[in-house]
């Protein structure tokens, strides 16, 4: 056996390296459309469990059940491969494959739009599913009290929700929305399974022209462990600047 | 052939896997999810209390193995755990159901490491502090006080991690090990094109029924005052 000699100087070859820097903003565009799909859905899914009732209700809280505990895997097939199948064959292929808009997009970015917005409608909804739980979580934890004082204080029931539950609520859940976004940018990573160039493809793909496949997966950890520190110190930013008012508080109640 | 008529004779492929490669589909997805978060959790509880140490040089190994694995994509994990264990690497060829229970494995006890850190934390000072009042020594607080306590309170985050983990076995289809994504997926190629919504829906459904099986057992567990919902979170981040 003899030790593997790495040569990382096929990875700052220019056309491995243009794949590869293709691939990281396919992924960084992927994370940011997805993410902002999920909070504005998970959003919403909270609102309706947590304040909804009658048949509305039910029925998102059953969405959200199926969404989170059907793996993201088979929610991206079903998406790229089983859904547009409802169409008949002579709509769909002009419609979602083979058109003017479809070729010159891919002609100019590489990247299938069908088989990406496939991608974003299956790490969204799934997303959405554990963020409606996060936030359904971060508005319960607000307490009673405080609501019957806001109430009492000449609050409207609008008001209440608004000016004093939502603020605290989404303050509360944000370490736990931190986590599940940068899930959310690694699962991108599920773009090897379906044709979208994004960054572990990219890996694969410089992988399968070299042959050396060991430099490029270090490399593309790097990149993917780069990634998530900053969105996370991205996101916790987000959260000072927004809620100023907190920081002693929290920082008193999770430092116990 | 009728929609329901190609389910109902690829059902037991998909549970089972193919005759010459049993166990596959939906038991092997299974077995590998139990072995995943069963040695996960035998290296997960020593990991996360390495993490929570007052010792630095047991505190920042583990944290890093923690973060790093929690922070890669588990595709990229288990590729690079097949392409470390090649002839090239280490002499021996890993088979590719070894490197998905590798792979698999280690996401989950770092993940699980997570969840005991956490937990470990929930459990008040003043516990440790009666502990040792009382004379016990420090690994003695720590096995019979504090991790009691602890992974009591973790059984939710535990139970929702070993979902995760179940769902994210579908990813070893990347190696070709034939579990039930893979199966379903060359019961797909060799048939049909107008089966696949059905097929993608039977095994949706066969996942989520585990999922949501295991879900409804672990809320048992729950309950639903304002204190449990900021520690759920906590554990969540």
């Amino acid at each position: 056996m003899s030790a593997y000699q790495f040569d990382f100087s096929v990875v700052l070859q220019p056309e491995n390296l243009a794949v590869i820097a293709r691939g990281l903003i396919v992924t960084l565009i992927l994370t940011a459309i997805t993410s902002a799909i999920a909070v504005l859905l998970g959003w919403i899914g909270a609102a309706v469990t947590t304040s909804g009732r009658g048949p509305l209700r039910s029925l998102v809280c059953w969405a959200i059940e199926i969404f989170r505990n059907v793996p993201a895997l088979v929610q991206v097939f079903f998406w790229s491969f089983a859904f547009p199948l409802i169409l008949p064959r002579d709509v769909r292929v002009p419609l979602l494959f083979d058109n003017p808009l479809v070729s010159w997009l891919q002609s100019q970015t590489g990247v299938h739009a069908y088989y990406f917005a496939a991608l974003v409608m299956g790490l969204s909804l799934n997303t959405a599913a554990y963020l409606a739980d996060i936030f359904r979580a971060g508005i319960e934890s607000v307490g009673e009290g405080q609501i019957a004082a806001a109430l009492a204080s000449g609050l409207t029931q609008r008001q209440v929700m608004r000016e004093i539950v939502f603020p605290q609520a989404l303050h509360v859940s944000f370490p736990a929305l931190t986590t599940r976004l940068v899930h959310t940018m690694k699962n991108t990573a599920l773009g090897v399974f379906v044709p979208v160039p994004e960054l572990m493809s990219a890996l694969l793909t410089a992988t399968s022209r070299t042959f050396r496949a060991l430099e490029f997966l270090v490399a593309g950890a790097a990149l993917y462990l780069a990634i998530g520190w900053a969105e996370s110190a991205i996101l916790a930013r987000i959260d000072r600047r927004r809620t100023p008012w907190a920081i002693a508080e929290s920082e008193a109640r999770w430092a116990r | 052939m009728g929609q329901i008529e190609f389910i109902l004779r690829a059902l037991p492929n998909l549970l089972l896997g193919y005759p010459t490669e049993r166990p596959g589909g939906l038991l092997l997805s299974l077995i590998l999810g139990v072995i995943a978060v069963g040695i996960g959790f035998a290296l997960g509880v020593p990991l996360g209390v390495a993490r929570t140490s007052r010792r630095r040089w047991l505190r920042g190994p583990a944290a890093a193995t923690i973060g790093v694995i929690r922070g890669l994509p588990l595709v990229l994990l288990l590729i690079l755990v097949h392409t470390l264990g090649s002839r090239a690497m280490l002499g021996v060829n890993f088979a590719p159901l070894m490197s998905s229970i590798i792979a698999l494995t280690l996401y989950a006890s770092a993940y699980q490491a997570e969840i005991v850190r956490a937990g470990l934390r929930a459990v008040p000072g003043t516990q440790r502090e009666a502990a040792q009042a009382l004379g016990l020594s420090g690994p003695d607080t720590l096995r019979f006080v504090i991790l009691p306590q602890a992974l009591r309170a973790m059984l939710p985050a535990f139970a929702g991690q070993a979902i995760s983990i179940f769902k994210d076995t579908s990813i070893v289809l990347a190696l070709g090990v034939s579990d039930l994504m893979a199966v379903a997926r060359t019961t797909g190629s060799a048939s049909n094109e107008r089966y696949f919504l059905a097929l993608y829906a039977t095994i949706g459904f066969l996942y989520f029924v585990v999922a949501y099986a295991i879900s409804r057992f672990a809320r048992r567990f729950e309950r639903d005052a304002p204190a449990r919902r900021m520690l759920w979170l906590r554990y969540q981040s």
